[in-house]
């Protein structure tokens, strides 16, 4: 898969840009980082880093455990029985801090990252039962709300998972843009990470062909948009969304001559503008 | 699905559908799904909250990075109570 190279500020706002630009969350990426960041008296250096879609991991066993020594005792009560594997879970859980001020600190939380990758080996389950798993989440979630709808499994190339479910009246599962729907989307990966420790398949939610519904209404109001920056010259940012939904209006922009787009904002209120070029 | 912790007023439970639908989702992601232990405080007829209680070293796993964990909990039983007429919020803690 494709790698994209991008710089920022700090590695976080380098890493946003290149979420960005695959239509992805942080969550479905590999990145390393080129370059740290630096400022000195003649100037500034912007962090360097490359990302791509995360593979799926099952080539190379490279344990990697110097993270789990490094830990320091476990402040927690929770008992000698779970110390060790989530002493080591929450330690990369934790590393890759919001804090924009320090970047030797998300330095090490970008490297702790990639540690985390390497750190295979153990775990590899295929795209199948990962999209089993899913849909089994999925259903359970469905019975949880005593709501009857189907669940099915539908692939698209070797790792891109879709659960759609079917039924009448789930417009609650959507929720308003789709809010519900995303964060149904994020549970369902965080119960297949549970079991991978974040590799492998893309997994997707669809409700009712919601999200293929969106994108083409999406492409369509960009463009829409598109034409009001042509008329009138002025830039236009549209509201705020997710990073596959930004990737959408990339991709439809990027169609039409003279014009261009650029991501604006932190996330989640990251937002793209539309301007001529 | 069961609850032990089961909230009744009269005869209704404020929030059913929220409350199992947070109970599943915690104890889906929980590596120590029995510990998972929902508090109600029911602070009117139609607004409920739930306090989840987990085992210290599911926490990391229930937040999420960037809160993004509890955060997608939040709405997806925000949306549950929404649909039975409740107002809910969701806290975790150890």
């Amino acid at each position: 898969m494709e790698w994209v190279e991008t710089t920022g500020r700090t590695v976080e706002l380098a890493l946003d840009l290149a979420l960005d630009q695959l239509g992805i969350d942080e969550s479905e990426a590999q990145f390393e980082v080129l370059e740290e960041p630096r400022s000195g008296l003649f100037g500034r250096k912007d962090a360097r880093l490359r990302a791509r879609v995360k593979p799926l991991s099952r080539e190379k066993p490279a344990p990697e455990r110097r993270r789990r020594e490094r830990k320091p005792a476990s402040k927690s009560s929770g008992g000698a029985k779970k110390s060790s594997t989530s002493n080591a879970k929450s330690a990369t859980k934790a590393a890759p801090s919001k804090e924009t001020s320090r970047p030797v600190k998300k330095t090490s939380a970008a490297k702790s990252q990639s540690d985390r990758r390497e750190r295979t080996g153990e775990m590899t389950i295929t795209v199948d039962e990962q999209a089993e798993q899913a849909a089994v989440f999925t259903r359970g979630l469905l019975s949880a709300f005593s709501l009857s709808a189907d669940v099915a499994i539908r692939k698209e190339g070797d790792d891109v998972v879709i659960i759609d479910v079917v039924g009448d009246d789930l417009g609650l599962l959507v929720g308003p843009k789709g809010v519900t729907l995303k964060a149904i989307e994020d549970l369902v990966r965080s119960s297949v990470q549970r079991r991978t420790e974040g590799f492998g398949a893309r997994i997707h939610v669809d409700v009712g062909g919601y999200r293929e519904k969106r994108r083409v209404a999406l492409s369509d109001f960009a463009r829409e948009v598109a034409a009001k920056v042509q008329e009138s010259g002025d830039e236009y940012a549209l509201e705020p969304m997710a990073a596959a939904d930004r990737k959408v209006v990339h991709d439809a922009i990027a169609e039409i001559d003279g014009l261009e787009t650029l991501s604006d904002g932190e996330e989640p209120r990251r937002r793209v503008v539309i301007r001529s070029a | 699905m069961s609850n032990e912790n089961e909230s009744v007023d009269g005869n209704r439970v404020v929030g059913s559908r929220s409350l199992a639908v947070v109970e599943y989702i915690t104890r889906s992601l929980a590596d120590e799904p029995d510990e998972i232990d929902v508090e109600i405080d029911e602070r009117a007829e139609d607004e409920v909250f739930f306090l989840v209680h987990a085992n210290p070293g599911d926490m990391g796993r229930l937040i999420g990075r960037r809160g993004r964990v509890i955060q997608a909990i939040r709405q997806v039983t925000r949306a549950a109570g929404a649909s039975e007429g409740v107002k809910v919020g969701v806290d975790v803690a150890d």
